[in-house]
């Protein structure tokens, strides 16, 4: 009886919490890699401010690229979110996959997401 | 004609003994059901869970009474048939009609004992089958759905991003980021130590596979052998069944041969000519 009682409570402490938002690392990945981005793009800010915003960005990037990818919970449910992040691994995994082609993650995005030089060059601004 | 009434009953009795083994056996019933709880032990304690179920059933117990009851029957046709050799004429003739009944009643016994071990075994064998498929059902549910899928691809993240955590690492270095981050520093002290859980996990004798003959083989290919093993015992039970319907068949032409001695005589009783007077014979006086 007391053994059943044990393994009771041990089979309780096994499984996961279910209040924990099992999304919760690869959103943070979401807003740091936009945040990235954002400040990679941000015309408002001089060459060295940009650089030190991400250097502190990439830094944390590689951290949470590295717990998503350790991280469980992210795929105990078939999430969209989680299903996209996998499908998208060039474009969620933006350091990591950076480094596989030896470029600086902005101009992997840029590849990714098809954007070069005459692609920009050739655009013109106006209403769809 | 009491007798001859009572050994008319008793042939008619084995002989439907011999065909019929259908049990009137309320209340000695075993249920078992194949529950959650039952397919996520480990396939080898799944074996002793039924039969430690079994054991504990009012069939089981009910059949280890009969086999009591057998033995005693037998002692008794055994001293029965001690006592027949030192007798003779009617006290013999008696001795043998109580062999005959008790013989009879052996069989009865033996003939529900068997029922209930048929009755057990094909309740064993539902239960595996159950077991097997809801295993199967488990495995594929698991290998087709979404998040199998998902920790797939995952899984496969995780490799590639194995490949360029140095090259990243390096990066960082360059960048003059060269001083490591708390998680890094925290993960990487924990990681031997996981690596050291996760070897203890696997090794303990709890989360062993199961062994058939010292080789380790999935739950579902060890359910796979305990049909086996049930379907060798199935025909063994069919090869004691003909063995008891012979018995029985035995004992009804023991039981026959009895009523026909009793009726007729034995073989050695000659049949009586009562005299007739033959015209041959009084002939002469007329001549």
């Amino acid at each position: 009886m007391k053994i059943t009682l044990i393994i009771a409570t041990i089979a309780s402490l096994l499984s996961a919490p279910s209040f924990a938002n099992s999304l919760f690392s690869l959103e943070n990945l979401e807003r740091e890699r936009a945040a990235l981005l954002s400040a990679q793009l941000d015309s408002s800010l001089d060459l060295n401010q940009r650089q030190k915003k991400v250097q502190n960005i990439y830094r944390r990037l590689v951290d949470i690229e590295r717990m998503v990818l350790r991280d469980d919970r992210v795929t105990s449910s078939s999430s969209s979110l989680a299903q996209n992040a996998f499908n998208k691994y060039e474009l969620t995994f933006l350091v990591h996959s950076s480094a596989e082609k030896s470029l600086p993650p902005l101009s992997h995005w840029m590849s990714e997401v098809h954007l070069t030089t005459d692609s920009i060059l050739s655009a013109k601004t106006g209403h769809r | 004609m009491n007798t001859r009434i009572i050994l008319s009953s008793l042939i008619l009795t084995i002989s439907l003994g011999c065909t019929d083994l259908v049990l009137a056996s309320e209340g000695r019933n075993w249920d078992p059901v194949a529950s959650d709880k039952l397919i996520k032990l480990p396939a080898n304690i799944i074996e002793k869970r039924i039969q430690q179920d079994f054991e504990a059933s009012p069939m089981a117990l009910h059949i280890v009474g009969l086999e009591q009851q057998m033995q005693d029957k037998l002692s008794q046709l055994k001293s029965l048939q001690e006592l027949m050799t030192d007798s003779e004429g009617e006290a013999l003739i008696n001795q043998r009609f109580e062999l005959v009944q008790q013989k009879s009643e052996y069989l009865d016994l033996m003939q529900e004992t068997q029922g209930l071990r048929q009755n057990a075994l094909a309740k064993k064998q539902g239960l595996y089958e159950t077991v097997l498929g809801k295993l199967r059902n488990k495995n594929g549910r698991v290998s087709q759905g979404e998040v199998y899928q998902l920790k797939q691809k995952q899984a496969e993240a995780r490799q590639r991003m194995q490949k360029v955590l140095a090259q990243v690492d390096n990066g960082l270095i360059h960048l003059g980021l060269d001083q490591r981050s708390p998680y890094a520093d925290e993960f990487a002290l924990n990681l031997a130590k996981v690596e050291d859980l996760k070897n203890a996990i696997s090794q303990h004798k709890a989360n062993a596979s199961p062994t058939l003959g010292d080789v380790e083989v999935t739950s579902e290919e060890y359910v796979r052998q305990l049909l086996m093993e049930a379907s060798t015992e199935q025909s063994l039970l069919d090869q004691e069944s003909l063995m008891f319907s012979y018995m029985a068949k035995l004992v009804a032409l023991d039981a026959q041969a009895l009523e026909y001695e009793i009726s007729y005589g034995d073989e050695d009783t000659q049949l009586t000519q009562r005299n007739r007077t033959k015209p041959a014979d009084v002939a002469d006086m007329f001549l």
